[in-house]
């Protein structure tokens, strides 16, 4: 058994919070609600008062609140009051972001990094991605990169899978085949 | 080494380029979390199968045994010290598999089957698994051949069927490999192939084992698969099912074969190892919930498999024969403690044990078999018809001088009768001695048994007994070799026979010295 990682802490945050808002139809909101309650997890200062020992929890959260300001509406303000009362503030960036991996379940929506030796052309991406819109059997959003040092091809993931098609990986293949 | 001209080379070369599938295919990736210890956490591989292959950069490989919400717990199964935090783990979709078939004969290989005897690459055709299944109820046969060790106490006490499971117990250097060893060397041109697994041994260990098998010709029908004592753990806890998969192959295809576990208790202390470190909960000695399963499933495989079988297997290459996989496991006790953890696992598995035990040993009689404590639970069906018949009595004679011997201490005059079943008891006791390396063939056990069940060592000098053995040996190989013949091909015990042996014995007292 590995020890508890945060995301292991923030699965139950982000099912409750992915629920709740799936109910309220809200889930495009509490996306951009979470994201920004992140952005402001991770920010030096206010982490700073949230690893403080000497302030009190309700200092804590009144000041996470204050600083989040009117980007968060009545529920999420609640749900941030919940994280607190738990101490589980820190975990807030695993929470967006399995919030995340869940909205993208639901919406049957994949992220795919392309990267390229090269930058590719508009028709090429497009060729690319239906193809890879019927083999994943998902909607895709691309995300483009551009890496010379992959000297040719390009390099697709998706989540876990990856498909290799770049000269250096081949390279590789064949310098690991000709050792071996 | 081969020489090999530059042109060879680049031949070399240009097949595997050729040989080469540089496809782009899909695969599952991840990147490590942590190395530590020969275990791997790796992030993602979402789609990773228990037991399956992980591939690391620099062609090493890993074997994924914990599988977790977000992370894969893997051991390396190679060096690991080239891997490093952030670098990427591959699915391969394969699970673990060793080259099988009879190009292994001859050779030394690791838990993967790699060469390491230096003889050049092995052409073996076919891979098979790792982990396997053994075969169900319904593809069993029961054991009725003997696989014949060579040595007297063992044929004639705890004998050894083709399929049994034959556990050797007992503490370190008290001969628990001599016997493995003999019993290979036994088994040439016997048919019978086998594979001795070293487990967790010092390199020096096996190159002996190596030595001494090839000066007794026994390497032509022996794969030796060897995890060192400095191989990663993980290779120690592969090996032996390694081994099994080589050795399933013979008994798959109607033949016979013997594999050798030389040690289990180092097998499950690797195991632990590997659970610890995967923060597995440790239990009983801090092995994991899971040692006796370690030891089932690969003993199980040890087994007579019927002629369907066979013949469904090879679909129908092979009809009418059955084929079998003997095992002699061996563990290591800890002063002679037997209740141990390990032992005791042992013993529930296999169908007996032989018992070794070190001041039977430091007293001279070597193998240090224990009579009492030594049994086969299913050979005494594939004892040979004539071991059969005149070794019975040495299992009773030796349990009588045992107790005897105990009693007759305090007793000061003891009356004829106790007196004969004592020098009776000593005598047996001695002429169970056997050197190493020299196993017996049934005829010449046959003959010892013969002299020994009769009272012909009666008037024979206890310190005298092996020389006596040696010289009616001797006697009976040149003056009666035909009878001797018979008794190796047809292994049965008659009047003509008892005759020809009470002739033979008689004719030797009468004429010779020893």
């Amino acid at each position: 058994m590995a020890e508890t990682s945060t995301s292991t802490a923030a699965r139950p945050y982000a099912k409750a919070a992915f629920e709740f808002a799936r109910g309220q139809q809200a889930l495009e909101a509490w996306s951009g609600m979470l994201s920004t309650a992140a952005l402001v997890a991770v920010d030096a200062n206010v982490k700073a008062v949230l690893d403080n020992p000497k302030l009190s929890t309700e200092h804590k959260v009144g000041t996470f609140l204050d600083v989040c300001g009117e980007a968060l509406d009545d529920s999420a303000r609640n749900f941030i009051r919940t994280l607190g009362e738990q101490d589980r503030l820190a975990a807030l960036p695993s929470v967006a972001e399995l919030f995340e991996a869940q909205k993208a379940e639901q919406e049957q929506r994949v992220e795919v990094t392309l990267v390229s030796a090269f930058a590719l052309e508009s028709e090429q991406e497009e060729k690319l991605a239906t193809a890879l819109r019927k083999r994943l059997n998902r909607d895709i959003s691309i995300t483009t990169q551009v890496d010379s040092t992959l000297l040719g091809g390009v390099i697709i993931r998706a989540g876990d899978t990856v498909i290799d098609g770049s000269v250096r990986g081949k390279l590789a293949r064949l310098s690991e085949a000709l050792n071996s | 080494m081969q020489q090999l001209n530059p042109s060879e080379i680049s031949d070399i070369i240009k097949q595997r380029i050729e040989k080469l599938d540089v496809a782009s295919e899909a695969r599952n990736q991840g990147t490590i979390v942590s190395v530590s210890d020969g275990i791997v956490q790796i992030h993602g591989l979402a789609d990773v199968m228990f037991g399956e292959m992980i591939e690391f950069p620099g062609g090493v490989f890993g074997m994924a045994l914990n599988l977790e919400r977000d992370s894969v717990g893997a051991v390396v199964l190679g060096d690991y010290l080239q891997l490093e935090e952030g670098m990427t783990a591959q699915c391969t979709g394969r699970i673990l598999e060793v080259p099988v078939g009879p190009e292994m004969v001859g050779r030394v290989v690791d838990a993967l089957g790699n060469p390491i005897d230096g003889k050049g690459p092995i052409d073996a055709k076919l891979t098979d698994a790792v982990e396997k299944v053994a075969p169900g109820v319904i593809a069993r046969e029961p054991v009725d051949q003997p696989v014949q060790t060579g040595l007297k106490s063992i044929d004639a006490m705890v004998p050894i069927g083709r399929g049994q499971r034959e556990l050797i117990i007992g503490d370190r250097q008290i001969g628990k490999s001599a016997i493995a060893i003999d019993a290979i060397i036994n088994q040439k041109g016997k048919g019978i192939t086998c594979v001795y697994v070293a487990v967790g041994q010092k390199q020096s260990t096996i190159a002996n084992v190596v030595r001494k098998l090839e000066e007794h010709g026994a390497m032509e029908h022996t794969i030796i698969v060897a995890a060192g004592a400095s191989d990663p753990a993980a290779m120690l806890f592969l090996a032996p099912y390694a081994g099994c998969t080589m050795g399933e192959y013979f008994r798959d295809r109607g033949e016979d074969a013997m594999i050798v576990y030389d040690d289990l208790t180092k097998q499950a202390w690797a195991y632990r190892q590997i659970s610890l470190l995967l923060k597995r909960p440790p239990g009983r000695e801090a092995y994991p919930g899971d040692v006796f399963y370690l030891h089932s499933r690969l003993l199980e495989r040890s087994a007579r498999v019927n002629a369907d079988y066979v013949e469904q297997f090879t679909k129908g290459e092979v009809k009418g024969k059955t084929g079998s996989l003997t095992a002699l496991p061996i563990i290591e006790t800890q002063g002679g403690d037997v209740s141990a953890f390990v032992p005791t696992n042992v013993i529930s598995i296999t169908d007996g044990q032989i018992f070794l035990e070190t001041s039977l040993f430091n007293s001279g009689i070597r193998p240090s078999i224990n009579a009492g404590l030594s049994v086969s639970r299913v050979g005494g069906a594939a004892q040979t018809k004539i071991i059969k018949k005149l070794g019975g009595g040495v299992r009773l004679a030796l349990a009588q001088y045992r107790e005897l011997a105990a009693f007759s201490q305090f007793a000061s005059d003891l009356d004829e009768a106790t007196r004969k079943q004592l020098e009776h008891g000593q005598r047996v006791t001695e002429l169970m001695k056997q050197k190493q390396y020299s196993p017996m063939s049934v005829a010449d056990m046959a003959i010892s048994l013969f002299a020994a069940n009769e009272g012909y060592l009666d008037d024979v000098d206890v310190a005298k007994v092996l020389g006596f053995e040696k010289a009616l040996l001797d006697f009976m190989r040149s003056e009666h070799a035909d009878l001797l013949d018979k008794i190796n091909q047809s292994g049965g015990y008659d009047d003509e026979i008892k005759n020809g042996l009470k002739a033979g014995v008689e004719k030797f007292k009468a004429t010779q010295s020893w």
